[in-house]
């Protein structure tokens, strides 16, 4: 009972306090998947399915991987291939921003892997980084010749046409989604057919019908009535009469999802594909008195359009690029990026805060560039933080309140300041400024001197984190220290231990 | 009747000059025990106590100020001030104060040692014969945060502005106020804080290195004031 009890001192003991300064080890790790994916066009129908291993494989670097392998990530320049059964067409390669593919369009190309992380993570938890190879294959032997567009690969005659994702709330147009993410679906059909040319002709008419149909494979969200549901397909339809035989020269726009309903992303995270399959008819129809005697005609001409829209579903960390010393507050800058590739995140703004952990407060309000600022006060930071070091807690999410998933902790490191005196005979004063966490120097800290409270000198740390104080005075009450650094990579506090009396003649 | 009349008058003369005389010198004897009740004497070595108790509040109380009035008696009451270097060294920095120590005296001329004027301990009043003097008083704790060490000096010291000398009867009004200041130094390396006293080393302590110096200096303004009776 008494080693039990022993035990379970040692183990209490052992626990890390919250605000310890000796940090767990955080692993990151960076890996590539390799994603195959077979598109399948039908009558109306488009499917986006992932190949088995028995029908397609990605040669990289001379190894065959199938679909979703995943190999640690390392920095080079690889051979990249494909082989699949003759049922399927090569398309194109996809890859993260990391990796440069030679040839997107060729079967036989070259990887480049460029990047690692150079400045470690300050994340809480394990974190792994997922680059990637996406190989699209054509899946029958359907005779249509693609042409590729920013992400899309389109077929069919309906040149001049487009279709956006935009998030809702600000109406950027992504590639990129966050899971859940609230969007809309921009589409914008560009019709300009001539009509036939007939003359002498009565009871003529022209009619367009035209359909629209969002292939997802469970990739979309509808909310409705609070209730969510995954759906595999939205589709909209347009009809429109003209009076006579009419050049059918439109621009038809609809924007998804109708006003009854909500659309969002999935938390599916990866590669993932849209399909969106427009399908126009225009009909003319006239009576007309020719050789053959009165006779009634039609003509209709169908015009169609498959796109295929590659996306990526991530989610987010944020890591702080710099503090800032406001005087009663810090302003602190964090960079929001994708946990998948460590990317930027862009074109979010308005959709995402911070949460900061330890203070149970939700801050910030991210812009268009891929940042997130906010201030903390420095009473607000005492509150809640006693020690001499530690660290504060950040994960982004929705603004609102709602939780980002797959979002990654990270902290940021809180340190108090400490003056050292390293030499004083009271006409020269040598000090050196130190951060507390690990008693390193303090480079670019603006010193004040103050005797008997006025300003006597103002200056800066240099590399050692040193300075020299001139005291030009035979007699004073009192000399004083104040310390403040204007920018930094982590917060220095400004305290007791670095805002220092010098001398205090207090006595007699 | 005749006779008795003259006689009953007489005596009742003399039963009111009777009953006058003891109401009058009954009014003035109470009188004069109240008077001497008030200019009595009280032991030396009680007032003493008192005096300690006093100055030992003081030392302790987070009150900022304090007036409290004690009836002195006849003694003779005597507040010296000796005047002393006072220094703390660290590794690389001298900070040095004049220190005016007090000693106050009961019908005695005042004297103190060097060896008297400081305390390591919660003795903060130190008593010789029929004399108190406050100390200089030293105490340490260490404290550990995020795994730095922080020593705190907790240097408490009673002065005065001025002499004094107080005779016949009085009473007292003490009067305190209290000055704080915290002097903080970081170390790099393993050093020893000394405390000297006029160039005698009277307390000496190690400093590892990496840890935080806290002084924290109290000094107690005494203010006697005479109230005469």
């Amino acid at each position: 009972m008494k080693k039990l009890i022993l035990i379970l001192f040692v183990l209490i003991l052992s626990l890390p306090s919250v605000n310890s300064s000796s940090e767990k080890e955080i692993n990151v790790e960076r890996n590539l998947v390799f994603n195959i994916f077979c598109i399948e066009i039908q009558t109306n129908f488009v499917f986006i399915e992932r190949a088995s291993p028995e029908e397609a494989k990605i040669y990289f670097g001379g190894i065959p991987y199938e679909d979703s392998s995943e190999i640690p990530y390392r920095i080079g320049d690889y051979s990249l291939s494909a082989w699949f059964i003759d049922e399927f067409k090569f398309l194109l390669w996809y890859s993260s921003e990391d990796i440069i593919i030679e040839n997107r369009f060729s079967i036989n190309t070259r990887a480049i892997l460029t990047g690692g992380i150079e400045e470690p993570l300050p994340t809480v938890t394990d974190l792994t980084i997922y680059s990637h190879i996406t190989l699209v294959l054509l899946k029958g032997n359907l005779f249509l010749i693609p042409y590729y567009n920013n992400n899309s690969i389109i077929f069919g005659n309906l040149n001049n046409s487009q279709i956006i994702i935009k998030n809702k709330i600000n109406n950027e147009p992504n590639f990129r989604f966050l899971p859940f993410e609230n969007i809309k679906i921009y589409l914008e059909i560009a019709l300009n057919e001539s009509k036939p040319n007939i003359r002498n002709f009565v009871n003529a008419s022209t009619y367009l019908s035209l359909i629209n149909y969002i292939f997802n494979n469970n990739l979309l969200i509808k909310k409705e009535n609070q209730s969510l549901k995954n759906i595999t397909v939205i589709s909209w339809e347009y009809t429109k009469e003209y009076e006579g035989l009419v050049d059918v020269e439109e621009i038809i726009t609809h924007v998804y999802p109708d006003s009854d309903y909500e659309l969002g992303f999935s938390n599916r995270t990866g590669q993932a594909f849209l399909a969106s399959y427009t399908l126009a008819n225009i009909t003319w129809s006239w009576c007309e008195i020719s050789y053959r005697g009165y006779e009634c005609n039609t003509l209709s001409k169908i015009l169609f359009e498959i796109r295929v829209i590659s996306i990526y579903i991530s989610s987010a960390l944020a890591t702080l690029e710099k503090v800032y010393d406001l005087g009663d507050e810090f302003l602190l800058k964090f960079r929001l990026l994708w946990v998948d590739d460590l990317e930027l995140v862009l074109g979010k703004s308005r959709i995402l805060a911070v949460h900061v952990y330890e203070m149970k407060k939700s801050l910030g309000e991210s812009d268009n560039k891929g940042y997130i600022n906010f201030t903390l006060t420095k009473e607000e930071i005492a509150e809640q933080f006693w020690g001499i070091s530690g660290h504060l807690t950040f994960i982004p999410h929705y603004k609102g309140g709602a939780l980002l998933e797959g979002s990654i902790k990270t902290f940021v490191r809180l340190t108090k300041l400490s003056t050292v005196i390293l030499s004083n005979d009271f006409r020269e004063l040598r000090i050196k400024i130190i951060k507390l966490s690990d008693f390193s120097s303090v480079r670019k800290a603006t010193i004040e001197l103050i005797i008997d409270g006025n300003l006597a000198q103002r200056t800066i740390t240099d590399e050692n984190g040193e300075a020299l104080l001139y005291i030009n005075r035979n007699t004073f009450e009192r000399i004083e220290i104040r310390v403040k650094v204007e920018e930094s990579d982590e917060i220095l506090l400004n305290s007791e231990f670095s805002d220092i009396i010098v001398y205090s003649k207090i006595w007699p | 009747m005749n006779i008795s009349i003259p006689l009953i008058k007489a005596m009742s003369v003399v039963s009111i000059l009777i009953l006058v005389s003891y109401l009058t010198l009954n009014f003035f004897s109470s009188n004069k025990n109240l008077y001497e009740s008030k200019v009595m004497e009280i032991e030396e070595q009680e007032l003493i106590n008192i005096l300690r108790e006093i100055l030992v509040d003081t030392y302790y109380e987070r009150n900022q100020e304090e007036i409290k009035i004690v009836n002195l008696g006849n003694k003779e009451l005597r507040l010296t001030i000796i005047p002393a270097n006072f220094s703390i060294t660290l590794s690389r920095e001298k900070l040095e104060w004049e220190i005016n120590f007090v000693v106050i005296c009961l019908n005695n001329p005042c004297s103190a040692h060097d060896n008297d004027l400081y305390s390591l301990d919660k003795k903060v009043v130190k008593e010789k014969t029929s004399s108190l003097i406050p100390t200089l008083n030293i105490l340490v704790n260490v404290t550990v945060i995020n795994g730095i060490k922080i020593y705190n000096f907790f240097l408490k010291h009673l002065t005065t502005y001025s002499s004094l000398l107080l005779k016949d009867q009085n009473n007292i009004k003490i009067e305190t106020k209290k000055i704080h200041e915290k002097i903080i130094r970081t170390t790099l390396d393993n050093i020893t804080i000394s405390f000297a006293i006029n160039k005698k080393e009277i307390y000496t302590y190690p400093i590892e290195n990496n840890s935080l110096v806290i002084l924290n200096l109290t000094k107690i303004i005494l203010i006697l004031e005479n109230i005469k009776v």
